[in-house]
């Protein structure tokens, strides 16, 4: 037991410190890319596991989130652009802050219809509110529609540009462990483990099961919403079909599953092992390869071990054991 | 006044074929407390059977026609053997892992798919299907005629097994009273494993249909599982009749609205509604 609770804070903090380095000192560009992506996915299955894991409302619409995060900063840019030359840090601090808050209140407006769903409908919601917000978009030419938004270009060598974001993912990351380690270890997080474990059962223990969820899942579209301006940032523009892509969905998913989705510290470890195996099975054999196992990996983990290799621990685990023996229901 | 009569027309062809897509997701799903995601993309995946049959030779169409529903109906069978039954037996949410669980099996099948033909969209070119009929002034592509008359045949065939055989009637039974099912002495996992694969069989000759009126792509599945999904809560889920007519019926709106309202916006409208509808009554808006 004693393991298990140390194991997590030595690994996060080895993490951190290791992918520092290339603050310090210069690294190839082509690894610092991929740790950039790395710690985009770290951050958003982090943020992903605050409401999907420690609440167990499974979302597949966080890329509406992303999205959302990534055009009102890139609408934000070009507005900026046009009122004066600001350096390029404070900027991408102000974008950051601009996605997350679009997110943010995006989560609230529809916090208040789709928490009242449960289960299979909340995801399927979330899956829906994903489409619908792309077919908006798409038909939206202030953002660009399917051609896209090209972002202008920031006053910076592209060298330069690509430790900005990756300082900024170091950050957004770190930012969202604390977040979750924080609420994990709170009275939130407790309500959440409730809501998980049965929602009933919590309510009427007098846990105000609603608001709990909606801010839950508040703070965790507004790190997907700063996310999504990094990666808009990043790129310089945003493809309606890039980030609308399905895929992200079920990679964030998928590495908070396999890391531990009800642990603060598992989606960042299931982020680096999921992140690894997609770039090397991409490079070397194929995406849709990798696309294929990973799709066949989620049908397997979410059947095996639904809260991952970290998984649930200490009183919660206990809750789900009770669960299992009532409800043995066999087809 | 022609061009709604023609919107209506080809609304309820469609239509029908929609119901055909919608059919075997509810019947799991009513049947089994099952989601399964993977379900249009078994769709999906023998609309691709059907392409490359039909760029053999003429004749592969029609092997399509027969061979994807019995495939599908063996891969439906797999599928819920080697993830519904154990998740059944160990879960709380079913409907939630079994959605999980098979939006994998479908990523797995779309990338299988794009690995194979590429992610981009495909049409099939069958000679008879790009004629056209003249009907009242009314002009309808044999192709959706086709699509519509396979989708019958299924829609017939599956009310056939539901209400006229003896598995059929022990599918309903699972589906209002598990327990009392088994007390009677159905076996259950053998009427839940044909339920399954008969839904996937059903699938596969919808997207074989649906091939004839529309271009698809691998990810394609996604879209048309959330038709599936509209309509099956419009319906009602479990019910064959309510399916039916919520097919029709969103066949119907789908044509017509676009003649006041740009395509592009159509499934925004849909979506939303859809939205709505989960909201409002997530176990569906009529039941028959």
């Amino acid at each position: 037991m004693a393991a298990n609770r140390v194991v997590p804070y030595i690994i996060i903090l080895l993490g951190l410190l290791s992918i520092s380095i290339p603050l310090v000192i210069v690294i190839p560009e082509y690894v610092l890319s991929f740790l950039f992506w790395f710690l985009a996915y770290a951050s958003m299955a982090t943020a992903w596991t605050i409401i999907g894991g420690f609440a167990g409302y499974i979302s597949f619409g966080h890329g509406a989130f992303l999205a959302t995060g990534a055009y009102a900063s890139g609408i934000t840019a070009m507005y900026l652009q046009g009122s004066g030359n600001l350096s390029p840090i404070p900027t991408l601090f102000v974008l950051m802050i601009v996605g997350a808050l679009s997110a943010s209140i995006l989560a609230a407006g529809v916090g208040f219809p789709f928490l009242r769903l449960r289960g299979p409908y909340f995801t399927v919601a979330s899956l829906l509110l994903m489409k619908v917000s792309y077919v908006l978009v798409v038909n939206t030419p202030v953002l660009g529609g399917g051609g896209g938004l090209w972002l202008p270009v920031p006053p910076l060598e592209i060298s330069a540009l690509r430790y900005l974001v990756y300082a900024g993912a170091v950050f957004t990351t770190a930012l969202a462990i604390f977040l979750a380690w924080k609420i994990q270890h709170s009275r939130l997080g407790l309500g959440l483990a409730a809501i998980r474990s049965n929602e009933d059962v919590a309510d009427g223990l007098g846990v105000n099961s609603f608001q709990l969820k909606l801010i839950a899942l508040v703070i965790s579209a507004a790190l997907t919403g700063a996310v999504g301006a990094l990666i808009a940032y990043e790129r310089g523009n945003i493809y309606p079909d890039v980030i609308f892509d399905l895929n992200i969905s079920v990679l964030v998913v998928l590495s908070a599953l396999i890391g531990g989705s009800t642990n603060w510290a598992g989606p960042f470890i299931g982020a680096g092992l999921v992140r690894m195996f997609d770039e090397l099975i991409s490079t070397y054999i194929g995406k849709e390869i990798s696309r294929i196992l990973f799709g066949t990996m989620l049908a397997i983990m979410i059947l095996v071990r639904p809260h991952g290799l970290l998984g649930a621990h200490g009183s919660t685990k206990n809750i789900h054991k009770g669960d299992l023996k009532e409800n043995g229901r066999t087809l | 006044m022609e061009p709604l009569l023609q919107a209506v027309l080809s609304g309820l062809l469609v239509g029908s074929v929609l119901a055909l897509l919608s059919a075997g997701f509810g019947l799991v799903w009513g049947a089994t407390g099952t989601i399964n995601i993977s379900h249009t993309a078994f769709s999906v995946a023998a609309a691709y059977l059907a392409y490359w049959l039909t760029s053999v030779g003429p004749w592969g169409f029609f092997l399509a026609l027969i061979a994807a529903p019995l495939l599908a109906f063996a891969l439906g069978v797999l599928t819920y053997r080697s993830i519904v039954r154990p998740a059944a037996v160990k879960v709380r949410d079913l409907g939630l892992v079994t959605l999980v669980s098979t939006l994998g099996i479908g990523v797995a099948l779309e990338n299988s798919l794009a690995a194979v033909w590429g992610p981009g969209p495909r049409v099939l070119s069958l000679a008879v299907a790009a004629e056209a009929i003249s009907v009242f002034d009314v002009s309808l592509p044999v192709g959706t005629l086709l699509a519509a008359s396979f989708a019958w045949l299924g829609l017939v065939a599956l009310w056939f097994f539901l209400y006229r055989t003896y598995t059929g009637k022990a599918v309903r039974a699972v589906w209002q009273d598990p327990v009392g099912t088994t007390l009677c002495g159905i076996d259950r996992d053998r009427v839940t494993d044909i339920a399954f694969g008969a839904a996937t069989a059903t699938a596969a000759l919808a997207g074989v249909s649906m091939a004839l009126i529309y271009a698809f792509s691998p990810a394609a599945y996604i879209e048309w599982l959330i038709w599936a999904f509209l309509i099956v809560i419009v319906g009602g889920v479990g019910s064959l009749l309510g399916t039916f007519i919520a097919g029709l019926l969103v066949g119907v709106v789908s044509t017509t609205v676009g003649l006041w309202v740009p395509f592009s916006w159509l499934p925004a409208i849909l979506f939303a509604f859809l939205i709505g509808v989960v909201l409002w009554r997530p176990t569906g808006l009529f039941r028959i």
